[in-house]
């Protein structure tokens, strides 16, 4: 929600600047892929309607263009005429923010430099830039497609979710006392010693090596003499790399001479005073995708290799395979293209071309060292045809280093045979694997591992479902009554109202901001059952802020400006999930509930409100409160 | 010219057919003529030895030194006891040893106790070269001084080397309550990494870090100003903060919270890089270059006044407390500070173990830059009365003070305020960093603050690090880890039989019903039917079948010569298979029997059919032997296995059934 002050709409040079708004609009849709999703142009005639339109609509084609699929704007003179109020539509909050910010920041631009004439490539410039800028801003703080494909997989069970506020790559799901949290794709299961062995390389190819698993011969070194002396011990070719390092950085494979092994020894320790000397496995690198001790799928990753014409130069042929449309499914996220970094200007050096050259037709040009995706190496995906010999070592190097969701780095020349026969060898087991190349980077099967992974993490049987209920009245008795009832010294009740939160008997300090949103109490792990009393004010300014919740209670109409607001209850009645108890005293809200159809309904008197809810509760949450009705009935 | 020689130095496991402890095996072979040794030499061994006992060894650990009969014999004893006062001197708590003449003359078999593999090897290197020099002297004109002054520094490194590789007593007490469950642990070869439990039920554990820690949250910790947004968001009290990574916005920072700050990096460990009660931006611009040695990003944070408390937590419950200082001295116009550090760490609590420095206040750049604050150095002489301090924080492991508080001296909402930080960032085990003015009032009322979140706690600390409460502590940190209820048994099939066929239908019979069978034998191994060593030469050991996390049940053939060269490799199986008697170099060996007897918990199933067999059987009593005729074992063994195991093994007879 956003609220603006127009000032000066009414002279004569608002037509400049609504010319260059309207250009904007243009160049901003221009930019939205697919083409369907672009916005129809329905402009208003009023000028200074026209000023607010465009705002929003560059608002909601910004995102759309860093990949936020909204498309909802409304707006709003307020009665002085001169403020309005919009809803803006947004998929996250973070971008949806930064959107307002860029539209402001546009309007303001286009104030000072377009009244009277528009420089059109200035602002086409200006807006390149504030793209790009929305783009970055997007990819660091939303969730990467992985990490989305087990959140749809939560959400598809109701189970709630959110981002730890404040941070950029962990996750929280499951309320109260179900909670669990994630880093990306780093389940909370995953076990902390398991992860920091597969940060060991040595380690891990120890143990892999002990359990029979394939792994090259290696040694440990701090020396450059070492590294020669285990080299001659095991003969060349051999691969040197850091010991802990990711991504292939300071990996130099295919060392073919004492000379060269220098040069890749000095650039391995720049990152680490441990090198790891490996005899080279020749073959193609291959990443085994384990799930929970099952193998799901696999890909092989290749240098990327490009062919001369004689005409193009190295720069346009990158070009062109920075199109292919698996480079491109993170929005913007340049992580799949082939970028212009030093190492892959080293490797052309070397092979004596550079960015502008045009190679001869038929001449072959690897563009790396190493097959890394995210330094711009090639994905292919193998559907079948892997030996299930080698399905079933990867699924024993995972369980040997005890990571659930495991990416098993195998070297070898032919995956249809088995790696006793290819002499094939585990590279590397990783933690946190990114899976979103998997399967050609389809959504549906991307979404298919985020449920498996999901899985793990939440077995499909596990009860998620927190009692939470939310009480509309106009005064907390009904809620701090229903509160007293049901607590005990074993649960503890987590209770927001606009007036106090308190978890269990604690009262959260709101002066010093804790406690200040509903969120405290429901992302709260300590308590077993949440109260809320809910408040139209609160609703009306940030939105429900949550999506779930278990049971109803409606006593009063909510008010909004002293008027009678129905359409919150529609909101509550969508995601309530159990039942709703509807005060059949009061006039107003009998009439409600009887227009609307809903199985999940019952009615009761005023003051027999309270004790259908607990005869409920312990009919929906058994465990938890077996007794609660007892309790009453004794008083 | 007399010497000796010593060879086939190896180590025996814990279960070996010489003694019922782990230790270092050799030959030791006197060279040359008996006559040769010297009543001087024997002098000379008997004094280094004296030596060792009386200067390096508390009296109740001291060997008694007989004599003996003949100086053959004194020289193998003296090469035994040698050895094991050596490994007494280093800290190490050793005792057994044995040494017999076997069919040679002059050729002794020798064992010597050992706690790790490494220190008994050194040991008897050392032994060796000692007695070596001892008798190639003759004329005894080596001087006895010149021997114990290299004894004093193999001593010394000797310590040192067995300081590497022992166990801080927290991981102790965490594998004694796997031990009193007979649970399998051991050491991940070339690594600080646990492993427990065989086949499927392996778990990992490293340090106080155990098996179900999430890495997500520990990670988690490592992030103060997360971690700080998190227990605020749960209503936990934590001081107000900021994050800033440059000094400028440091010192705005600062000055919306308002000085006094502190200043940490935003992550780190044990008080690296922290500075506390900044009044002033000239503090605050060498807090944060100070802080900026260890991350680029520094957490400022408002100073709150209060003791230093550490709340343990483990498996959401509150186990133990304590209060930590700084360590103060008291001037006294005589004593330097040097002298008065000395004094402070003769306290017996910093001395548990001999040669244990863990909690000595020590010339550490820290202690320095805090005595210089002070205006001090090692060398001043405080005046009467005053006080100086050994560090800014109060950190027990560079020098600091600590105090155990008991549960009844924490006010309950602090307990439970201390348990849910624990679970709101998910840690089995945390240590919660806790100021307060005064612990038995809630931090409510006191203005008190968490101040940090720490996985992997040390908690030896806790309890005065007496014993029997750290065993709890280890006992109730596996549990945390390992649930009381939970079976941990895999089923472990040790086989003594002259041919594969008995155990290959009995593999056969397990992999029909759909397990993942392990197998080992001497010359092959593997997993599911997929051999260890696919080149062809086996040279894996039951490690490979034992500690692999695939294995559902394992099927191990006894190799009678490999277990007197090695010790029995494995501590605990499920049931054994006697079909034939084990035989060494053409000796029947019975005493292999009566080892893998001490390692089975369930059912041992002899061949009756075999007079030697069915004579050892009788002769042993045991409630876990049943009688069988040789064409029943497998039978016999598939139905007790399937009682043994119900939930894995219950369609293994059924399916015998069909055959």
């Amino acid at each position: 929600m956003s609220r603006i002050k127009l000032e000066g709409t009414d002279g004569n040079d608002v037509e400049g600047p609504l010319r260059a708004m309207e250009h904007c609009f243009n160049l901003l849709n221009e930019r939205i892929f697919p083409e369907e999703m672009r916005t129809q142009l329905e402009a208003p005639k009023d000028a200074a309607k026209l000023i607010v339109y465009f705002y929003c609509t560059s608002i909601i084609q910004i995102q759309k263009i860093i990949g936020s699929p909204v498309s909802i704007f409304k707006y709003n003179a307020l009665r002085d005429g001169i403020h309005w109020d919009m809803f803006l539509e947004y998929e996250f909050e973070n971008p949806g923010r930064r959107a307002v910010a860029f539209a402001f920041g546009l309007i303001q631009h286009i104030t000072e430099n377009c009244v009277q004439s528009c420089n059109t490539e200035e602002l086409l410039e200006y807006l390149e830039k504030q793209i790009s800028k929305q783009k970055a801003g997007y990819v660091a703080s939303t969730p990467k497609l992985e990490v989305r494909s087990i959140l749809l997989a939560a959400e598809k069970r109701n189970i709630p979710w959110r981002q730890l506020p404040g941070s950029w790559q962990y996750y929280q799901y499951g309320y109260g006392k179900y909670q669990n949290i994630l880093c990306e794709t780093l389940i909370d299961v995953e076990g902390h010693n398991a992860v920091k062995i597969t940060d060991d390389k040595a380690l891990t190819s120890t143990m892999l090596s002990e359990m029979g698993l394939p792994v090259a011969r290696f040694s440990r070194v701090k020396t450059k003499e070492q590294a020669k002396e285990f080299s001659n011990k095991v003969g060349y070719p051999v691969v040197v790399k850091p010991l802990v390092g990711m991504q292939g950085t300071g990996v130099t494979p295919n060392i073919k001479n004492a000379l060269d092994l220098e040069v890749a020894y000095a650039h391995a320790s720049k990152y680490h005073s441990s090198v790891l000397i490996e005899k080279h496995t020749v073959g193609d690198d291959y990443r085994l995708l384990v799930f929970g001790g099952k193998f799901v799928g696999a890909i092989k990753r290749s240098i990327t290799i490009i062919e001369g014409d004689g005409k193009r130069s190295i720069s346009t042929i990158i070009e062109e395979i920075n199109s292919q449309p698996w480079r491109n499914r993170s929005f913007g996220n340049p992580k799949y293209q082939v970028r212009k970094i030093p190492a892959i200007e080293e490797c052309l050096k070397l092979q004596g071309y550079d960015w502008n050259s045009v190679p001869d037709a038929g001449s072959k040009i690897s563009l790396h060292v190493v097959p890394n995706i995210s330094q711009g190496g090639t994905v292919e995906t193998i559907w079948k045809d892997v030996h299930p010999a080698n399905i079933v070592m990867a699924e024993r190097a995972a369980k040997t280093v005890g990571v659930k969701l495991a990416g098993v780095d195998y070297i070898t020349d032919d995956i249809t045979k088995p790696y006793w026969e290819t002499g094939g060898t585990i590279c590397e087991v990783n933690a946190k694997p990114a899976y979103d190349l998997m399967f050609e980077g389809m959504d549906k099967y991307r979404n298919e591992l985020g449920k498996l992974a999901f899985e793990i993490s939440c077995p499909p049987n596990a009860n998620m479902s927190l009692p939470v209920i939310v009480v509309v009245s106009k005064n907390e008795k009904l809620g701090l009554e229903i509160k007293d009832a049901i607590k005990k010294d074993e649960l503890t009740v987590g209770y927001f109202s606009p007036n106090q939160t308190m978890i269990g008997e604690v009262v959260l300090d709101r002066a010093s901001g804790s406690g200040t949103n509903v969120g405290s109490v429901l992302w709260n792990s300590a308590v077993d059952a949440v109260i809320i009393h809910e408040s139209e004010k609160r609703i009306q300014r940030k939105g429900l802020e949550y999506n779930i919740f278990s049971h109803l209670v409606i006593e009063e109409m909510p008010l909004v400006n002293g008027r009678p607001e129905p359409k919150i209850l529609s909101v509550l009645l969508d995601i309530v999930t159990h039942t709703i108890l509807i005060n059949k005293d009061n006039m107003e809200v009998l009439k409600w509930a009887k227009s609307v159809s809903s199985n999940k309904i019952s009615f009761a008197k005023k003051e027999n409100l309270q004790m259908q809810l607990l005869k409920g509760l312990s009919t929906d949450f058994p465990e938890q409160f077996s007794n609660i009705t007892k309790k009453l009935v004794e008083v | 010219m007399i010497s000796i020689s010593v060879a086939s130095i190896r180590p025996l496991s814990r279960l070996n057919l010489i003694s019922s402890v782990p230790g270092t095996f050799c030959l030791m072979t006197l060279v040359g003529e008996r006559g040769e040794i010297t009543a001087e030499m024997m002098k000379k061994l008997h004094s280094v030895l004296h030596h060792l006992n009386s200067e390096n060894i508390p009296t109740e650990e001291q060997l008694v030194l007989q004599p003996q009969s003949n100086n053959d014999r004194a020289v193998a004893f003296y090469f035994c006891a040698v050895a094991i006062l050596i490994q007494k001197a280093a800290n190490s708590s050793v005792s057994t040893f044995k040494y017999e003449e076997n069919k040679k003359p002059g050729n002794w078999e020798v064992f010597v106790e050992h706690e790790h593999d490494t220190i008994g090897y050194l040991a008897a290197q050392f032994s060796c070269k000692l007695i070596r020099q001892i008798l190639a002297d003759p004329s005894g004109e080596m001087k006895l001084a010149e021997l114990i002054t290299s004894l004093e520094n193999q001593v010394a490194w000797l310590k040192q080397r067995y300081a590497g590789v022992t166990l801080p007593k927290e991981v102790r007490s965490i594998l004694k309550a796997a031990e009193k469950r007979h649970i399998p642990w051991r050491n991940v070869p070339k690594s600080s990494l646990f492993q427990y439990g065989y086949g499927r039920h392996l778990n990992f554990f490293r340090g106080t870090i155990l098996a179900n820690e999430r890495h997500s949250s520990v990670l988690l910790t490592n992030d103060k100003a997360l971690t700080n947004r998190l227990l605020h968001e749960a209503g936990l009290p934590i001081a107000q903060s900021g994050v800033a990574t440059t000094l400028k916005q440091a010192a705005i920072l600062a000055e919306k919270i308002g000085y006094p700050v502190v200043v940490k990096p935003l992550s780190g460990m044990r008080g690296n890089g922290v500075t506390l009660s900044i009044r002033d931006e000239n503090g605050l611009t060498s807090a944060i270059k100070k802080a900026g040695r260890y991350d680029h990003s520094a957490l400022i944070e408002k100073h709150t006044e209060g003791n230093d408390f550490r709340l343990t937590v483990f498996g959401g419950k509150l186990v133990g407390a304590i209060k930590r200082s700084v360590t103060i001295v008291e001037g006294d116009g005589q004593r330097n500070i040097l002298e008065l550090a000395e004094e402070v760490n003769r306290e017996p609590w910093r001395n548990k173990h001999v040669g244990d420095t863990k909690y000595h206040i020590k010339k550490i750049s820290v202690a320095t830059e805090c005595l210089e604050s002070q205006g001090h150095n090692w060398e001043s002489v405080p005046v009467v009365g005053e006080r100086v301090a050994f560090n800014f924080v109060p950190n027990v492991s560079e020098g600091g003070c600590y105090e155990t508080i008991w549960k009844e001296m924490i006010h309950r909402e602090n307990i439970k305020m201390a348990e849910r930080a624990a679970k709101t960032v998910g840690l089995q085990v945390a240590g919660i960093d806790f100021l307060t003015t005064d612990i038995l009032k809630p931090y409510w009322e006191t203005g008190a603050i968490i101040c940090e979140v720490n996985a992997q706690p040390a908690f030896e600390l806790v309890f005065e690090r007496d014993q029997e409460y750290l065993d709890e502590f280890g006992r109730i940190a596996f549990e945390t880890s390992c649930p009381p209820d939970v079976d941990m048994t895999l089923p472990v099939v040790s086989m003594v039989s002259d041919g594969k066929e008995l155990s290959g239908n009995i593999v056969t019979a397990l992999q029909k019903i759909g397990l993942v069978v392990g197998y080992w034998s001497q010359e092959f191994a593997s997993v599911d039917d997929v051999p260890i060593r696919p080149e062809g030469k086996n040279n894996s050991s039951v490690s490979s079948i034992l500690w692999n996390g695939s294995v559902e049940v394992a099927v191990l053939e006894v190799n009678a010569s490999r277990i007197q060269k090695k010790g029995l490799e494995y501590n605990i199986c499920s049931h054994l298979v006697v079909e034939n008697m084990p035989m060494i170099e053409g000796v029947k060996a019975p005493e292999v029997l009566d080892l893998l007897l001490s390692a089975v918990t369930h059912k041992v199933i002899v061949n009756k059919d075999n007079l030697k067999v069915f004579a050892w059987a009788n002769s042993v009593c045991s409630d876990k032997i049943s009688f069988t005729a040789k064409e029943n074992l497998e039978t016999e063994l598939l139905k007790e296995l399937s009682a043994g195991f119900p939930d894995l093994l219950s369609n293994v007879t059924g399916g015998l059934a069909d055959t």
